[in-house]
């Protein structure tokens, strides 16, 4: 695979339920060794998106190639070692220790493989080997998302080819520390040839971590592009309907919104 | 009267009979009152819970309900002959017995009163007692001329009946058709008044509303006086049984259980019936 | 990093050595329950039985061969089989609450098996009629869940246990039915087969329930880590890799199976595929290559110790077996509900 080709690419993609059209003619393309975030308001389609572009939700039109393929031609088992997701909803199971839960991302491959020393590593690399042996459903919320997101590269590490991940609000319930800690890895990750997507709110960690930014509202794309263009007070404003501003200090950069002063 | 099936079963029967039984195990009350009968009660080992109201069976081993056998609690009591009724079971325990070389014999049961001199001739041949079997069984054919006697008056206007059973926890339960109770109230020269249902049913006040019984049948075993039974069961009180308060109380064992005892008890009712 | 790695290997050595010892004791179950009896065996003659036949009374050697082994075996494989599919629908419904019976399997069997009673049919085809109908019973309706799933595809878990539940009361009305209906004499029986009972118990229905287990065992081995990643939900599931989908209707087709046909021989067994599931997760862990083996161990261990109660405790009668698991699982599971433990919460 060469680098920059596309990797997991949404063409046109739309989607209706029921009446009401969820994403409305929706293109993105994930690209190997970059790390791409998709902000926007709530319930602008973000994680329905985020469904359609791993497989688990067809559109109703459009299509997602996933390495020059559709992504519904490939088995499940077969998608998952190219394609890793950490949706929003993942159930804690108890019974299972958190190592376990990590073994788990290896579920696609081969039985002969060391599921274990890969889910080692893993948990050595997010700082999780004390919680080795703890139950996942013992964990803090904050806990339990570094550990998915542990399991995630699990699935997608050690490949001979690159593969895509795909995080949905992966830093939701992390302290600012652990927000930077998992942003870092994943851009480590884009920066290793994986190709990353990640659903974010938090502007300011947008604009530090992410190289492409897709700013999505009420289904469509309403711009994308390198963060430095898209995470700008004007458009941010404009998008989440309240005023953004900007603050500098000492050559740092912050987007803030102080007041809920409406925009439109 | 024999039917060439029941001349079979006889002949089959003292065939393959061996040795007088020493130890027998028996399951339904009937078949229970028919051992006895025939002076064997000495040599029973084990009954069923139906067959322990005889004064003779009272205190001997209980291998449970007639349809929920096991077959090594009855082989562990060393039976050489297990004597049931047709309805024991379940059917592969005694299957099981018999693979054990233990002889079983199962006795057809009917609602009908021919149907005692069958039982008590298939008893006497597998335990090796005819001549007491046909003593027996012209005691039970006297019984039952004697009820032929008494129901003789009541042909023409028979007298409306409703059977009464006492179901656990105490309800009430109507005997419609397909019962034995049915049988046995028109055996004794009733007319069972529910006869537009079959099995028995829960009662409801609206079933006295088509059927008016002259007279109620119940197990004796059934707590209070007639007062408070009729009390537990809506509108038997405005029927004609209801307000002469003409309640027959039967020992239901010897009533329903087409054993030996069953012509005599019947002939009780039938008596009974005649009274205004 | 050493220490948390000797940690992992011990806790997971442990978990193994406890299924190891479940796997012990069932022998030693099988082997006490085939000793004892309404007639006394004993442990020498036991050997005898083997080494000596001829040293043994033609009876005992009667009762051994043709009652008491085949019983044993049946209610091992009976309580194997209902544990093995509670494992396996509990994990797949991710409730601790689920039960066979959820899908509608066991009600199924006894709308079979009290037709069968209801037209006096039970002693058809060499008594083989019962279980054959209490089977198809439990198929049928499982089917009928399907069609109304949409062949278990759309709608998730949360649409099938609603449909489930339906389902069950449906049947549920139609077995009140043909029970109001019913001759007295069929009642009774009807009322006994539901309770449950080993007691009918004969070698060609053991082979039969061995052959019916070995397929449910393959159909949830190979699907076992699936089992574990659907605890993380059915869509994160789907991202690891599971086929959603053909793992939920693998599991239903065993489910049924195993508790299609331990119904149809032993008639309505409860508890046992509630809670022998939990006990095997409460001694070895959450993880289904140690649920499943230690389901079965325990369900087919506790069936058989219920099954010894029922012959023995009021012999020479039977006890119904239905209301034995409980007593016996009962003060069991409590007592493993109160241990402190590693990681339950």
């Amino acid at each position: 695979m060469s680098k920059n080709v596309p990797s997991l690419v949404a063409e046109e993609i739309t989607l209706s339920r029921e009446t009401r059209r969820i994403l409305d003619g929706v293109s993105l393309a994930v690209t190997p060794g970059k790390f791409m975030a998709v902000i926007g308001p709530n319930g602008a389609g973000k994680s329905t998106l985020l469904s359609v572009m791993s497989g688990l939700f067809k559109a109703g039109s459009g299509q997602v190639m996933l390495n020059g393929r559709a992504i519904s031609d490939y088995r499940p088992s077969e998608r998952a070692r190219h394609c890793a997701v950490m949706r929003q909803d993942n159930a804690r199971p108890s019974g299972m220790t958190v190592l376990e839960a990590v073994e788990l991302g290896r579920l696609a491959y081969g039985a002969e493989e060391d599921v274990r020393s890969v889910a080692w590593e893993m948990l050595q690399q997010m700082n999780l080997s004390d919680l080795a042996g703890r139950d996942c459903s013992r964990l803090s919320g904050g806990e339990w998302q570094r550990v998915a997101f542990a399991r995630t590269v699990a699935q997608i590490s050690g490949g001979e080819t690159a593969g895509v991940l795909l995080l949905d609000e992966p830093v939701s319930s992390l302290d600012p520390s652990h927000q930077h800690q998992l942003l870092g890895e994943a851009r480590r990750l884009a920066r290793a040839g994986h190709g990353v997507l990640a659903i974010l709110h938090d502007l300011n960690l947008t604009a530090h971590y992410a190289d492409e930014v897709a700013l999505l509202a009420a289904g469509r794309i309403h711009s994308s592009g390198p963060a430095s263009e898209i995470m700008q007070p004007a458009v941010l404003s404009e998008i989440y309907g309240c005023r953004v501003t900007e603050i500098r200090e000492g050559g740092q950069r912050a987007l803030v919104s102080l007041s809920a002063e409406r925009t439109r | 009267m024999l039917r060439p099936a029941t001349i079979l079963a006889v002949l089959l029967t003292a065939l393959t009979a061996r040795a007088e039984p020493a130890r027998i195990v028996t399951a339904g009350a009937a078949v229970t009152e028919i051992v006895s009968g025939l002076g064997l009660a000495p040599q029973i080992v084990a009954v069923d819970t139906s067959s322990k109201h005889l004064e003779e069976t009272r205190d001997k081993p209980d291998i449970g309900y007639v349809r929920m056998l096991g077959a090594e609690g009855i082989l562990s009591q060393k039976p050489d002959l297990v004597l049931v009724s047709s309805e024991a079971g379940p059917p592969p325990v005694l299957e099981q017995i018999k693979s054990a070389g233990v002889n079983v014999v199962v006795i057809s049961n009917g609602y009908s009163l021919d149907n005692i001199d069958d039982k008590i001739r298939a008893i006497a041949a597998a335990t090796g007692r005819v001549e007491d079997g046909e003593k027996l069984i012209t005691r039970v054919d006297a019984d039952v001329q004697a009820l032929r006697a008494a129901t003789a008056a009541n042909e023409g206007e028979r007298p409306g009946v409703v059977f009464l059973l006492a179901r656990h926890g105490g309800n009430l339960m109507a005997a419609g058709t397909e019962t034995a109770a049915h049988a046995m109230v028109e055996a004794s020269g009733g007319r069972n008044v529910c006869a537009s249902f079959t099995g028995y049913q829960p009662l409801s006040a609206e079933i006295f509303a088509t059927a008016t019984p002259d007279f109620i049948i119940v197990s004796e075993s059934v707590g209070g006086d007639d007062a408070q039974l009729l009390a537990r069961v809506p509108g038997l009180g405005a029927t004609p049984a209801g307000r002469e308060l003409r309640v027959i109380r039967v020992d239901d064992a010897a009533f329903l259980g087409f054993g030996p005892r069953t012509p005599a008890a019947a002939t009780q009712v039938a008596t009974a019936l005649r009274q205004p | 990093m050493n220490a948390e790695r000797e940690n992992d290997s011990r806790r997971r050595s442990r978990a193994h050595g406890r299924l190891w010892l479940l796997a012990a004791l069932l022998p030693l179950v099988l082997l006490t329950a085939s000793a004892v009896g309404a007639v006394n065996i004993g442990l020498v003659d036991l050997w005898n039985l083997v080494a000596a036949p001829a040293q043994v009374p033609e009876i005992v050697r009667a009762v051994f061969w043709e009652i008491r082994l085949p019983r044993v075996l049946l209610a091992a494989l009976v309580g194997a089989a209902l544990a093995l599919a509670g494992a396996g629908v509990q994990g797949l419904f991710r409730n601790p609450l689920a039960d066979p019976a959820l899908i509608g399997v066991s009600a199924g069997a006894a709308l079979g098996a009290v037709v069968c009673f209801f037209f006096g049919w039970e002693g058809l085809l060499g008594g083989w009629l019962l279980p054959l109908a209490a089977f198809v019973g439990g198929w049928l309706a499982v089917l009928v869940l399907g069609i109304f799933n949409a062949g278990f595809a759309a709608g998730g878990t949360a649409k099938l246990i609603l449909a489930g539940v339906a389902l069950n009361a449906m049947l549920g009305s139609v077995l009140g039915f043909f029970l109001f209906s019913a001759s007295d004499d069929a009642l009774r029986s009807m009322t006994f087969w539901t309770l449950g009972s080993c007691a009918s118990a004969q070698w060609p229905q053991v082979v039969v329930l061995l052959i019916f287990l070995a397929i449910g065992v393959i159909l949830l081995w190979r699907n076992a880590r699936s089992l574990d990643a659907l605890q993380f939900g059915e869509e994160q599931a789907a991202h690891l890799g599971v086929s959603v989908v053909r793992v939920r209707r693998e599991i239903i087709l065993a489910a049924a199976l195993l508790v299609g046909a331990a119904t149809a021989f032993a008639g309505t067994i409860g508890f046992i595929g509630l809670v022998a599931p939990h006990m095997a997760r409460l001694l070895l862990g959450g993880l289904h290559r140690l649920v499943l083996p230690g389901a079965i161990l325990l369900g087919a261990m506790l069936l058989v110790l219920a099954d010894l109660g029922a012959r023995t405790l009021a012999a020479p009668a039977e006890l119904a077996v239905g209301i034995l698991t409980a007593v016996i699982g009962g003060p069991f599971f409590l007592a493993l509900l109160r241990r402190p433990s590693s990681w339950s919460t």
